[in-house]
């Protein structure tokens, strides 16, 4: 800033003279003004920029999927032929197919010019029956004279590759295959028949090769399963590739479960309908993975399921199958379908020409297409890498889409609600990211993983919180001035250990401990306060004399002899304890395995019933200590009070007791609720530990507040004839009370976001229950554990940085909140 | 606090509420309590470590012997009685399977502390305990009193080997690889380069090195030791797999002393083995304070040009409060989500540009496309860089208005009177934010588990090949070294000691940091303090 100056010095008094800033101060000081300016604006930016970062990442996780291109091509001039199969190549250059004179035909996707052509079947055999198992590529054929012939059939490099093995004679030459399914996989093939004459066979070939001789035996197994010959031929026919499901369906919604596990005693395990009557079923196939059937009707309904095991179910061996998804339909009749090869995708098609790209588990239609002039489609089919959506119309026209579809699986739904997967009875809150298998379907509710994050948050509150205002309340009013800067800063250095150490702690050397003594744990929590208690009554009947000059720091450190000696009290009363309510065994106890409920709903009891007797005997009695206070003398009263307070814990643990026996004898237990099986990383580990390093900050920002009460209020109330006690709780602390409330927002801050402490002590299983001795997995664990496996932009990824979002958002709010509360106390605390 | 409601005989007990006094005493001893317990127990593992234990051989009723160390006791309850035991550790991992083993004390029948039992410490497998049957020189025993000598010979050929293996050989593949990066760059631009002359000259020189490395090999067979355990099971090891042997019950306590110092020195300058359960920190060590630096050196110019932008220049009202409190709250933001954005932001988007544009030719083997030192440091101090603005704002905020006021009325411009005045009137502040900075950085973990830090990197970040500065390596950290070591390494009973030691270490450097920003701001305070005018 350029200033001109009038300088007058005090000798020379004349005209005054001016003088001009130096050019260089000037440029000089607009450089800096531009660089502080723009560099602290681009800091501020970057900083908050996090955010913005963070919400670029996850925004394509909800965007639907996209046509990256389109085209079509005049596949047939005339009128299309019954086709068998139809397939794409992972390319998306070249489309085969079979028709039913068992021609294998390749054509140019682009421009449908056929390129090669090839027979599949042996001379004069007429196919009857096909399969084509999924992402495989082998094929089965079945001919009018019984025999069945296996094969590969593929497309390699732009050119057809089929090596068919010889035809095996599988029914009787007279009798025709009607229906076929086959499926393979590394050691084995499975392949179920249906003859004209109603025999249903099932073979299986297995594979073994034999590692030292490097032989490969063949062993080939027949059975026959039952069928009722007068019940007319099923419509459909589907097998699953372990060989032990098998379900038969009928065009009028009839289905047929078979329980093929022993496959020596075949059962029809249940029968039950597809469709509602007069609804005709268009289609049916197996979902990728072989658990999930898809159904598509005559109204354009579609229809995923699965069989879920239930008690009471209609059928031989205990599963049932229910209609777990139920999309949206279509406006008419479903006329084909594909299922994609990788996931949970599926494409269905209508004969109206309206085709949808859909995702089973999030029952999402990720992509909606029409055929122009509403013309009936006739196959679809899925490109191998999800990539495309090729469609073959009734006018011979082939349609197709490039598409974009990076992340179906998720929706805000099935991130944060009940979603039913494949195989689970229910629907279910699930995180699930890995597995070893090929056709799992990843889970990612974030439900499990934010329920974990409140109940380590909460556990650990529940302990930190009473601790560190009642120190910071003590720090504040009572404790010896000399000693204050001390213990403060003494406290505060917890706050700077490294979570990790803690983690360290609590995993290795805490958690055996604890496993060992957890009654002894448990009852330190009675212990302390009642010693300091009883530590306080006989105190009082000291003379004041002698308690005066022992007021300060020597109090202090007869507390924390009282609190060590609590410990060591505990460490011999735990078994001892242990003997008496939990028959010798509090883990054995936890698991239900003995005992009633009664002793957990006792001391659940306790601290409530004490708190009422002594609240009761207060109403009682209150006259009886004032009427006297003024002649009796101190030991007396001191004596009377120390007897009030043995009596109000007699009564009160006699009373939670009875309260105990009685909710036990109503039929409640804790157990399964708060308390449950013992696991040794568990939340009483993770909230003790995470107690280092929430006590701190709570007790650090809260004795702040209640220092900072001015002095002139604590003077006039103890000048009024108060004492200090009823000074620092009815004067100081409602003064105090919004710094308190948002010192422990903070807090909570700090445990929402803990990550080392929770990796390591907390066990890392996404489970959903308040059983305070079982684990839990937090957000910010689960992202600390598996962000460095998470393939770049996969879904994972993405959801991993929605976790993060979440965690930024949570802690973000709270602690804005906080800081908006403190100024006001701070406002507050300044006008009085 | 006063005597004076003691002398007030009138007031009531009740009112007095000296238990409830009592009761939030109670809060502050078990806060204090709780700190001090956990600092005890890490100085007193973490120091006590090191130091030489006797080794007891126990017999058990049924006949068993263990040779071994007492690891701890511990007590407690089995079906109602007090048991207690106590932990051996036998080593010897190869021939037991396992380091550690439970005696339970009742089933004692004997112990005894053999003069002949000694430990020695194995280059791999953990220790081994037990005695020394012959020491051999190609395969002809010599007498006992030579094994110290031979063993410091083996050890020292074993150095030169390592040497050999690591820095020359090392050396050797480095600039083999920089050859064939060189090349496959020219490929990239469409031009010829020839090679074959200086790799030629490279492999000439490997061979002459790995023929010397196997002449060296042939000599460290030569000299092998014969050891017993306790059950009588022979093991031969070559002498220069023992890094440490001592007759642990035989030592006086000067011995031991030399022990325990030794092992400190291995700890602190060496590198580890056994996956990381033995032997030293030097590369964790390395690369914290690396790191540390890294992000001071980039927190700290911004953390000031922010600070006084908010406070000095930016106009004042709601817009900038809000943006106050907003880069306050980021200081609670959790250090995992920095993380993440690192990884996302630092080690993908701008580390895989820096990789396109710069090292075409190593594609698709990521440089800075992955985690690694820089990205780990910029990612810490993104995360501290609020409590740098937030305390050299409150430095600022504290230099008297009247100062300002003088330099203006004297004629200085506002960029002068920030310079002179101002900032190092603030200095105390702001070193104060930058060390407690430090010091968060030093100890966070989080972030970097998934921004670039590894358990066991090959090479540190800075070595003798050009351009001698890696930024892009990954690196250890004593704080990721505790939580592998800890938590995830096969044996965690056996990394233990590792752990406490590594604790230990970590919080005297945060402590050491803690501190020396209490003195500076002490020091720096007295003497602008005393500059007023």
């Amino acid at each position: 800033m350029a200033t001109t100056l009038v300088e007058s010095g005090p000798v020379e008094a004349a005209a005054p003279r001016r003088r001009q800033t130096r050019r260089s101060v000037r440029v000089i000081d607009r450089i800096t003004t531009v660089v502080i300016t723009v560099g602290g604006l681009m800091v501020i930016v970057a900083v908050l920029g996090i955010l913005v970062y963070l919400i670029t990442v996850v925004v394509p996780l909800f965007r639907p999927a996209r046509v990256t291109e389109q085209a079509h091509a005049d596949f047939f001039a005339d009128s299309v032929p019954e086709l068998l199969m139809c397939e794409v190549d992972s390319h998306r250059n070249h489309v085969m197919y079979v028709d039913r004179s068992g021609q294998a035909v390749l054509l140019d996707a682009r421009s449908g010019q056929r390129l090669e052509s090839l027979a599949l079947t042996p001379p004069g055999a007429v196919i009857t029956a096909w399969a084509r198992p999924l992402a495989s590529e082998r094929l089965a054929l079945g001919y009018a004279d019984g025999r069945v012939q296996v094969g590969v059939l593929r497309i390699a490099a732009g050119r057809l590759e089929v090596a068919m093995d010889e035809p095996v004679q599988v029914a009787s030459p007279g009798d025709g295959i009607v229906r076929l399914d086959y499926k393979t996989s590394e050691r084995r093939e499975v392949f179920t028949a249906l003859t004209t004459k109603g025999e249903l066979f099932w073979d299986e070939v297995t594979r073994r090769q034999n590692v030292v001789t490097g032989k490969t035996t063949v062993r080939v197994a027949k059975h026959q399963l039952p069928f009722p010959t007068t019940t007319p031929l099923p419509d459909f026919l589907l097998q699953n590739t372990q060989g032990d499901q098998l379900y038969l369906a009928w065009r009028d919604g009839t289905i047929w479960r078979y329980d093929l596990r022993r496959i020596t005693e075949p059962l029809i395990a249940e029968q039950t309908d597809l469709t509602p009557a007069g609804v005709e079923l268009k289609q049916l196939q197996f979902m990728f993975g072989d658990q999930s059937l898809v159904a598509g009707d005559s109204r354009g309904e579609v229809t995923v399921w699965f069989r879920i095991e239930q008690a009471g179910a209609n059928s031989t061996d205990g599963y049932r199958l229910v209609p777990a998804h139920r999309p949206e339909p279509h406006g008419a009749a479903v006329q084909a379908m594909a299922m994609s090869t990788r996931d949970k995708c599926f494409v269905t098609a209508t004969v109206d020409g309206e085709i949808f790209l859909r995702h089973m588990t999030s029952d999402r239609v990720l992509l909606r297409q029409r055929l122009p002039d509403s013309v009936a489609v006739r196959a679809v089919m899925l490109a191998p890498r999800g990539d495309g959506i090729f469609a073959l119309d009734e006018r011979g026209r082939m349609w197709s889409w490039g598409v974009h579809n990076p992340h179906p699986e998720t929706t805000w739904h099935t991130l944060f609600g009940k979603v039913w997967y494949e195989g689970y009875n229910e629907p279910t809150y699930t995180w699930q990211s890995s597995s070893g298998t090929d056709d799992f379907e990843p889970k990612f509710s974030l439900v499990p993983l934010i329920f974990g994050t409140i109940k380590a948050t909460v556990y650990s509150m529940m302990f930190a919180v009473p601790i560190a205002l009642l120190a910071a309340i003590y720090t504040s009013q009572f404790l010896d001035k000399r000693l204050r800067p001390i213990i403060k800063s003494g406290i505060e250095t917890m706050a700077s250990l490294p979570s990790v150490v803690l983690g360290f702690i609590a995993a290795l050397v805490l958690a055996p401990i604890v496993e060992n003594w957890i009654v002894a744990c448990l009852i330190v929590f009675a212990l302390v306060p009642l010693f300091v208690l009883g530590g306080a009554f006989l105190w009082q009947m000291i003379p004041p004399r002698v308690a005066c000059r022992y007021q300060g720091w020597p109090q202090f450190v007869m507390l924390i002899v009282l609190v060590i000696v609590a410990l060591w009290a505990a460490r011999y009363c735990g078994p001892w304890l242990e003997q008496l309510l939990f028959w010798g065994d509090f883990k054995a106890w936890l698991d239900g395995r003995m005992g009633t409920a009664a002793p957990g709903l006792a001391i659940a009891a306790w601290p409530f019933s004490i708190v009422l007797v002594a609240w009761v005997q207060h109403l009682l009695f209150r006259r009886l200590g004032s009427a006297r206070r003024t002649e009796t003398g101190r030991v007396r009263m001191g004596l009377i009070e120390l007897g009030r307070f043995i009596g109000v814990m007699v009564v009160g643990t006699l009373v939670a007791y009875l309260a105990g026996w009685l909710m036990a004898s109503w039929g409640w237990d804790l157990r399964g609720w708060w308390l449950g099986t013992y696991v040794q990383r568990n939340t009483f580990v993770v909230g003790f530990v995470m107690g280092f390093a929430v006590i701190p900050i709570i007790y650090t920002i809260s004795e702040d507040a209640l220092s900072s009460v001015p002095e002139h209020l604590k003077s006039a109330s103890l000048g009024c004839g108060a004492t200090p006690w009823q000074t620092a709780i009815r004067v100081i602390l409602p003064v105090a009370l919004s710094g308190i409330f948002s010192a422990i927002m903070v807090g909570l801050g700090r445990a929402v976001g803990e990550t080392m402490i929770v990796v390591m002590a907390a066990g890392n299983t996404p489970l959903m229950d308040w059983n305070i001795f079982n684990g839990l997995r937090a957000l910010s664990a689960n992202i600390a554990v598996e962000l460095p496996e998470a393939v770049k932009d996969s879904t994972l990824y993405r959801v991993l940085f929605l976790a993060a979002l979440t965690l930024f958002v949570i802690t973000f709010v709270i602690n804005t909140a906080a800081e908006v509360i403190r100024q006001r106390f701070r406002r507050r605390a300044f006008q009085l | 606090m006063s005597a004076l409601p003691y002398r007030q005989r009138r007031t009531s007990l009740t009112a007095r509420g000296e238990p409830m006094v009592w009761l939030t005493g109670a809060g502050l001893a078990v806060a204090t309590l709780m700190i001090s317990g956990l600092l005890l127990l890490v100085i007193l593992n973490g120091t006590a470590t090191f130091w030489p234990k006797p080794l007891r051989l126990v017999t058990l009723a049924n006949g068993q012997q263990f040779l071994g160390e007492a690891t701890r006791y511990e007590t407690l309850v089995r079906e109602g009685v007090l048991v207690e035991r106590v932990l051996l550790r036998t080593g010897n991992f190869d021939l037991y399977g396992d380091d550690f083993k439970w005696v339970n004390l009742r089933d004692l029948q004997r112990v005894e502390y053999p003069l002949d039992a000694w430990l020695f410490e194995r280059q791999e497998w953990g220790p081994f305990i037990g005695y020394i049957r012959a020491v051999r020189i190609d395969g002809v025993p010599v007498t006992l009193e030579q094994f110290e000598t031979l063993r410091r010979d083996a050890r020292q050929r074993f150095r030169q080997i390592r040497h050999l293996e690591k820095h020359v050989i090392g050396g050797i593949n480095a600039r083999l690889e920089a050859l064939r990066l060189q090349q496959r760059r020219a490929e990239l631009q469409s031009k010829t380069l020839d090679i074959s002359d200086k790799r030629a000259a490279l492999e000439a020189k490997y061979n002459e090195v790995t023929a010397q490395l196997t002449a060296l090999r042939r000599e460290d067979q030569r000299f092998t030791v014969l050891l017993a355990e306790a059950g009588g099971r022979t093991k031969e090891l070559r002498l220069s797999e023992i890094v440490r042997a001592y007759p642990a019950n035989r030592l006086t306590t000067t011995q031991q002393a030399r022990v325990y110092l030794s092992r400190w020195w291995e700890f602190l300058t060496s590198e580890p083995r056994e996956a990381n359960t033995e032997g030293g920190v030097l590369p964790a060590i390395f690369g914290t304070v690396l790191m540390t630096l890294i992000m001071s050196v980039a927190v700290a110019p911004f953390g000031v040009i922010a600070a006084l932008y908010l406070r000095e220049y930016a106009r004042q009202g709601p817009l900038l409060s809000a943006v106050r409190i907003a880069v306050n709250n980021l200081a609670g933001v959790p250090s995992i989500v920095f993380g993440v954005f690192g990884l996302g932001f630092f080690c993908y988007v701008v580390g895989g540009t820096i990789d396109s544009l710069l090292y075409p030719e190593k594609l698709p083997t990521p440089t800075f496309g992955t985690g690694g030192i820089l990205w780990a440091s910029l990612t810490l101090a993104l995360l501290t860089v609020p409590v740098v603005i937030v305390a050299t704002e409150e430095a600022l905020a504290a230099v008297p208005r009247s100062m300002r006021e003088g330099s203006y009325a004297c004629g200085a411009s506002k960029w002068q009177t920030i310079w002179r005045i101002v900032l190092p009137r603030a200095m105390p502040g702001v070193m104060t934010g930058l060390i407690l900075a430090m010091a968060r950085g030093a100890g966070e973990v989080a972030p970097l588990m998934i921004t670039g830090v590894v358990k066991l990197a090959p090479e540190l970040p800075i070595d003798g090949n050009p351009p001698f500065f890696h930024l892009s390596r990954s690196f250890m950290h004593l704080g990721f070294h505790i939580y592998d070591v800890g938590f995830q390494s096969r044996n965690s009973e056996a990394g233990k000691p590792m752990v406490y030691t590594t604790t230990l270490l970590l919080i005297l450097l945060i402590a050491l940091l803690n501190i020396s920003a209490i003195y500076i701001r002490n020091r720096l305070r007295r003497r602008f303090v005393g500059a007023q005018f």
